[in-house]
């Protein structure tokens, strides 16, 4: 057992060996990789992991992803009309490509301008430093320690108190690893680039903002890295906070990502989480309320076909009384795709009159498809109204007859019903260029490679 | 109106009412578990040589493996070495041929319990095979079984006269290294009732069975075996009641029912064994692996449990739904007061075509009890149009309990059809200013309530076990005003 995690570890390990150490954030840094190298990567005993199979990424040697220039306008097609943008090209980031918002706070973790900011001290690593949630019985999240304590660069947005921004602020986290990736046993790499992305967006008291994480690939036929993002969300009094992170990789891409939102009093977040790329995807999410009236609302949908694996862990913590959630998820599922979904609802004690809602509901278009779907209830306090509910199943056969009565072919009608499901989420986008997009996206991944939906 | 203060007090004041030690004399095996304690325990029951070796080969497992885990409740670690694996009533070996016979002390235990034998005989149609500790000491409408060809009797005497049918099912459906518990029991149990059902008989009364743990240090490893063939139907009822003490009790009972072709199985369980005091000191271990196979086409296993008593309460009474067309069933009340927990649910795996399960659960948590619902629906890909339906709801009463629900669905098949509610809820303020209102007091509104909340599953069980069942439940939550 040692001896195999060791040679698991041990290459993520000789990678820290280069990042840089000092000021409050190097601390950070050391205390996280020492709490992976105590924790090493998860197994399939471990219960939040036994579902995920992380073999074919830990398989592969890592290497660091070397911060490639992009040619130009090759973020273009990536980035959003009417929207300030930060663009990272394998973790690193590009300011040719980027025009960063005016009126906030708005650096590059890598630019050594911004090391001294406040901003950092006080919370880059503050929050995701390897714990995957303040509770005690909450372990290490090995791939957030990871982040930690090896992000290059990233962003850090820092939005005044009272300051409302228009536009939203896109950050696109662009991939291009060199070609020369070497394939080894069962088709997987013997060894692929990885990049730590790392966000952290601060909003101060009654500020808003909105932000979109863009998770692409330059080359969609590119395969074989592996992003690790760690995203750190501080929403203060009274802030509302949008945050759309659309995971669109390349087809042979590892994803493994970690989310963390913490809610003071009367703070809004609001995250929708979108999939449609990648061979093995994970999200974890840990959303603290940690102020009364605070609400977070987490939205997410994952299209998958052939042979990709997508899980989505999310845990909500009520801490405080008269606070809301809500949770929705809704998945497609076509060929041998698997999705895992774990959502757990947590109420402290303290968290009186909470009301908390989480919805999973996956369609399975094929029969080699499985979806598992875990919703989750922990409860300490008695005055609380949570409801969970899941469904696994086709389409009604109802719905598909009565469109099917009126004159519209099998195809079509089940087309459409497939797209009635899936938008449920998409439409929840306010902001129209991202609202297309998700729509293009979704339309072409359900007609993309639909191979044997039910026969009519 | 009392405050919630007042209440949760009230609540946590209550003292065990059927708290007593029965002194019989006991033949009690001395304390520890070796290869050599599974032999006099094999050789005190006459035990045919092939069982004794099953017995030794689960030990040898049980040694392997490690004690689980993962459930969500805390408890002092146990000292397998300290427990005793065998205790029998003297009585043993010359057993009495009616009940004059046996011990007054055994009887005026009944007799507290509130099941007089002597009359029970009589009542209703409802068969006693009462467990005393290990060994069953009376067994009542035998013969009028026998003339159905039913077999109904200890599990002990059915290793005696129906080898061959107790080699040929036990531990096909609960094998014996599935678990910790289980392969514990495999290597140590004494004894437990053997049901089985011919072909094409309809069981004309409800079986029941009233377990008691009674003496000191006793672990209870209880076994019990029921098998319906083609075209039969039983009602199984199980009871129990424990006297106080301050040693905490392990209880690893393994049930295991067959159902063959159109058989249908229910099985129903009111448990309320000492949950420990209100520091939760003593209390029993309720740690009991029940399964299910519904082998055969259209047979049915409906599992209905009211589980008020126990320190801690880790079981997940499961289904396998082989056979083509066939329903399990779950439908359960579990209550945790003062410093009891319990993690229960079940486990529903769709093999067959168009099989079919619903869970109904029903969790009540009062004082500082931690009520867990942990279950699994599992539809494998070979089970064309399977069906379920799920609804797990809490209620707490009280802000210093807990509620907790780990559904696990996975589903391999796109025809299957599966939903999972769960809801948590305490009992609204605006719900007993109602009651109040009509004259009705708190109390009384809230008791109303709780029954409201629990009439889906009281209303599976036999009508014998509903009327207990609501008077548990009403002992349990005496004083609890929402």
């Amino acid at each position: 057992m040692t001896s195999a995690a060791d040679t698991r570890t041990g290459p993520y390990l000789e990678l820290f060996a280069g990042r840089g150490a000092g000021g409050p954030v190097g601390a950070r840094r050391q205390q996280a990789i020492e709490r992976f190298e105590a924790a090493g990567f998860p197994g399939s005993r471990d219960e939040e992991w036994r579902q995920t199979n992380l073999g074919p990424i830990l398989r592969a040697r890592p290497v660091a992803a070397s911060g490639r220039a992009l040619g130009d306008g090759g973020a273009l097609p990536f980035l959003y009309p009417d929207c300030d943008s930060m663009v990272f090209v394998n973790g690193r980031y590009a300011p040719a490509a980027s025009s960063p918002p005016e009126g906030v706070t708005a650096f590059s973790l890598a630019d050594p301008a911004g090391a001294g900011s406040e901003l950092l001290a006080e919370h880059l690593g503050a929050s995701v430093d390897g714990r995957a949630s303040c509770s005690a019985d909450a372990g290490v999240h090995p791939f957030a320690a990871l982040n930690t304590a090896l992000f290059e660069d990233g962003v850090a947005l820092g939005i005044p108190a009272g300051t409302a921004l228009e536009r939203p602020i896109q950050v696109l986290w662009l991939s291009a690893p060199s070609a020369d990736a070497a394939a080894g046993d069962n088709g997987a790499p013997a060894s692929m680039e990885v990049s730590f992305p790392r966000l952290l967006v601060v909003a101060a008291e009654n500020s808003q903002a909105s932000v979109i994480e863009t998770f692409a690939a330059a080359d969609p036929a590119a395969g074989g890295y592996f992003v690790c993002p760690a995203a750190e969300f501080v929403c203060g009094a009274g802030s509302v906070v949008r945050h759309t992170r659309l995971q669109a990789d390349a087809a042979g891409a590892f994803h493994i990502g970690f989310q963390h939102a913490r809610l003071d009093r009367a703070a809004a977040f609001d995250s929708s989480s979108l999939a449609f790329g990648g061979a093995l995807v994970r999200n974890d999410t840990v959303a603290l309320l940690d102020g009364e009236g605070a609400d977070c609302t987490l939205d997410g949908l994952y299209v998958l076909d052939g042979s990709q694996f997508t899980g989505n862990h999310m845990r909500v913590e009520h801490r405080q009384p008269h606070t809301t959630s809500h949770q929705l998820y809704k998945g497609v599922l076509d060929g041998q795709a698997r999705s895992v979904f774990n959502g757990r609802i947590y109420v402290h004690q303290a968290a009186q009159k909470t009301d908390a809602k989480q919805t999973n509901r996956n369609l399975l278009l094929s029969k080699a498809a499985l979806a598992n779907s875990n919703p989750q209830l922990e409860i300490f306090a008695d005055d609380v109204r949570c409801t969970h509910g899941s469904t696994i199943g086709r389409l009604d056969e109802d719905a598909l007859f009565y469109l099917r009565a009126r004159g519209i072919g099998f195809e079509e009608a089940h087309g459409m019903l497939v797209h009635a499901f899936a938008r449920e989420v998409t439409d929840k986008a306010t902001f129209e260029p991202l609202r297309r997009d998700l729509e293009a996206r979704l339309f072409a991944s359900l007609n993309g490679g639909r191979s044997n939906g039910q026969g009519g | 109106m009392p405050t919630a203060t007042d209440t949760i007090e009230a609540l946590a004041e209550r003292d065990y009412e059927y708290g007593f030690v029965t002194d019989v004399e006991q033949d009690t095996a001395p304390p520890g578990l070796s290869e050599e304690i599974i032999a006099f325990i094999s050789a005190k029951k006459n035990e045919p040589q092939w069982l004794l070796d099953w017995r030794l080969q689960a030990y040898r497992g049980w040694l392997k493996m490690v004690e689980p885990r993962w459930a969500n409740v805390r408890y002092e670690p146990i000292d397998y070495q300290s427990i005793c694996y065998y205790a029998a009533p003297k009585s043993d070996d010359d057993r009495p041929k009616s009940l004059d016979e046996i011990d007054p002390e055994i009887l005026a235990t009944y007799e507290k319990l509130g099941i007089p034998l002597k009359e029970q005989e009589m009542l209703a149609g409802v068969a006693v095979d009462a467990v005393f500790d290990s060994v069953s000491v009376a067994t009542t409408f035998r013969e009028k079984l026998a003339e159905l060809g039913v077999i109904f009797c200890s599990f002990s005497e059915a290793v005696q006269d129906h080898p061959e049918l107790v080699r040929k099912y036990l531990g096909t459906v609960v094998p014996r290294r599935d678990n910790f518990f289980a392969a514990l029991n495999s290597a140590v149990f004494s004894d437990g009732s053997f049901v089985y059902i011919p072909k094409g008989v309809r069981c004309p009364m409800e079986l029941s069975t009233y377990f008691r743990i009674n003496a000191m240090n006793t672990g209870q490893f209880e076994r019990t075996l029921i098998i319906a063939e083609e075209g039969s139907y039983v009602s199984y009822l199980e009871g129990c009641t424990a006297p106080m003490r301050d040693e905490n009790q392990l209880h690893a009972a393994v049930v295991e029912l067959v159902a063959h072709e159109d058989a249908q199985i229910k099985y129903s369980t009111v448990q309320n064994w000492y949950p420990g005091d209100k520091e939760g000191v003593g209390g029993i271990y309720n740690f009991v692996t029940k399964r299910g196979l519904c082998e055969g086409r259209r047979s049915k296993i409906s599992w209905t449990q009211v589980e008020t008593g126990s320190a801690v309460t880790w079981k997940y009474p499961s289904c396998i739904l082989r056979g083509d067309d066939s329903v399990g069933e779950f439908y359960s009340v579990a209550v945790s007061n003062n410093r009891q927990q319990a993690d229960t649910g079940t486990k529903m795996v769709h093999v067959g075509k168009r099989t079919s399960s619903t869970i109904i659960s029903k969790g009540i948590s009062a004082g500082e009890g931690q009520n867990t619902y942990r279950g699994q629906v599992r539809i494998l890909r070979s089970a064309e149009d399977a069906r379920n339906f799920s609804q797990c709801d809490s209620m707490l009463i009280g802000d210093r309990c807990g509620a907790h629900t780990f559904p696990y669905i996975d589903v391999a098949n796109p025809t299957a059809q599966m939903e999972h509610e769960a809801s948590t809820s305490k009992i609204g303020e605006d719900q007993i200013f109602y009651c109040n209102q009509r004259g009705i007091d708190t109390e009384d509104a809230v008791s109303m309530i709780v029954n409201g909340f629990c009439k889906e599953v009281f209303r599976e069980l036999p009508m014998e076990f509903a009327v207990e069942a609501q008077k548990l439940l009403e002992v349990s939550l005496e004083g609890s005003v929402g």
